[in-house]
């Protein structure tokens, strides 16, 4: 049978019966970047939740004593709001439902790229910021067999406090990125190579 | 374009354009309610931008496939549609197969492509100029006739591989 055959089947069968359309029209969107947005609003919320108890904690117990891991929390819980910001504006930007079916696959790949690439980056700056704020505090608040790392000392040098210091913060940053870039992998890599393997045969 | 009923009236007027591309795309029933439903939402949400500068049931496609081909699914084994040895007709290829086999045969066919593959022979099928196909997959007319050539011989091949029960 030549292909033209095949056209009028196709073009005779009959529609199958479909639910109400109205009834559709008030329901949520079930799309991938619909689904994205709606866990980056449990994450803010989680994260708010979260960071103001430990915020309000540590400004007001022990007399106000350890306030700078309260101003620590504030700025990461800040820092949490902008990266909020910039993954919504991305995330917004990488639906085109209404474009050509390449350029709403160019869109999103490079969107969700960008994404990505913000999350991995986002996820691993903050391991040092963490090290070395813990670093300076325990050496302000307390006394030298307490602290994280060992501070300059009349055993310890200068040199070699730092020198641990820098270790510790590279391989921990080493690590987290590893981990962040396997766990970024495993949520989006499959969705990613996808649109990838679409857009060449586009191409 | 924000009156409901107008655009009711129009997707009933083309939902077979919706209720074949959730056939091709999705594999189970379950999978292609999900997907007719999100194409709906899809459309309603980006209606109130529809100018009109092309025609609905293009700017229906586009929305559609968008909405089939960058959506993530459950992966799921392949359904068998067809039992070949419950349908003897099938070994044979001339034409004596019913109506709704032979859908069903090229539905499976058509399956079994690749995702842009699939959309180019549904716009085939549907009888889409190169100008209206253009318009929605957005690559050039002689692009898309190459592509096109191909897909429709893939179509082919698989229509008879599985005419021939391989």
């Amino acid at each position: 049978m030549e292909l033209e055959q095949w056209k009028d089947i196709w073009k005779k069968q009959e529609d199958s019966p479909t639910p109400s359309l109205r009834e559709m029209l008030g329901k949520p969107s079930n799309s991938p970047i619909a689904k994205m947005k709606r866990n980056l609003i449990f994450e803010l919320i989680a994260v708010l939740i979260g960071f103001g108890v430990v915020v309000v904690y540590y400004l007001t117990a022990y007399k106000g004593r350890f306030q700078e891991v309260g101003w620590l929390y504030l700025a990461m819980m800040i820092m949490f709001i902008v990266y909020f910001i910039f993954k919504w504006r991305l995330l917004t930007k990488m639906e085109c439902m209404a474009c050509e079916v390449k350029s709403n696959l160019m869109k999103q790949v490079h969107t969700l790229e960008k994404y990505v690439n913000f999350y991995l980056i986002a996820g691993t700056a903050l391991i040092p910021i963490v090290i070395i704020f813990f670093y300076v505090f325990t050496r302000i608040h307390f006394p030298q067999g307490m602290r994280t790392f060992p501070s300059p000392s009349t055993t310890t040098s200068l040199f070699k406090s730092l020198g641990i210091l820098a270790f510790v913060c590279l391989t921990s940053t080493i690590g987290m990125f590893y981990i962040n870039k396997w766990y970024i992998r495993k949520l989006y890599g499959n969705q990613i190579a996808r649109l990838k393997t679409m857009l060449d045969q586009l191409d | 374009m924000s009156d409901p009923q107008q655009f009711l009236d129009l997707v009933e007027k083309h939902k077979g354009i919706v209720v074949r591309i959730c056939s091709v795309y999705a594999k189970r029933r379950d999978e292609r309610d999900d997907l007719f439903q999100e194409i709906i939402v899809q459309l309603w949400r980006a209606w109130p931008a529809f100018e009109g500068r092309s025609q609905f049931s293009t700017w229906m496609y586009r929305i559609s496939l968008n909405t089939a081909i960058s959506g993530l699914r459950k992966k799921t084994a392949p359904v068998v549609f067809i039992d070949h040895d419950a349908i003897p007709e099938l070994m044979d290829p001339g034409t004596d197969l019913h109506k709704e086999e032979q859908l069903s045969l090229l539905y499976q066919a058509i399956r079994e492509l690749p995702e842009i593959d699939k959309a180019l022979v549904m716009l085939y099928l549907d009888d889409h100029s190169y100008e209206e196909m253009e318009v929605i997959l957005g690559i050039n007319q002689g692009a898309l006739r190459t592509k096109m050539n191909r897909a429709k011989e893939k179509l082919k091949k698989n229509i008879e591989r599985i005419q021939h029960g391989a």
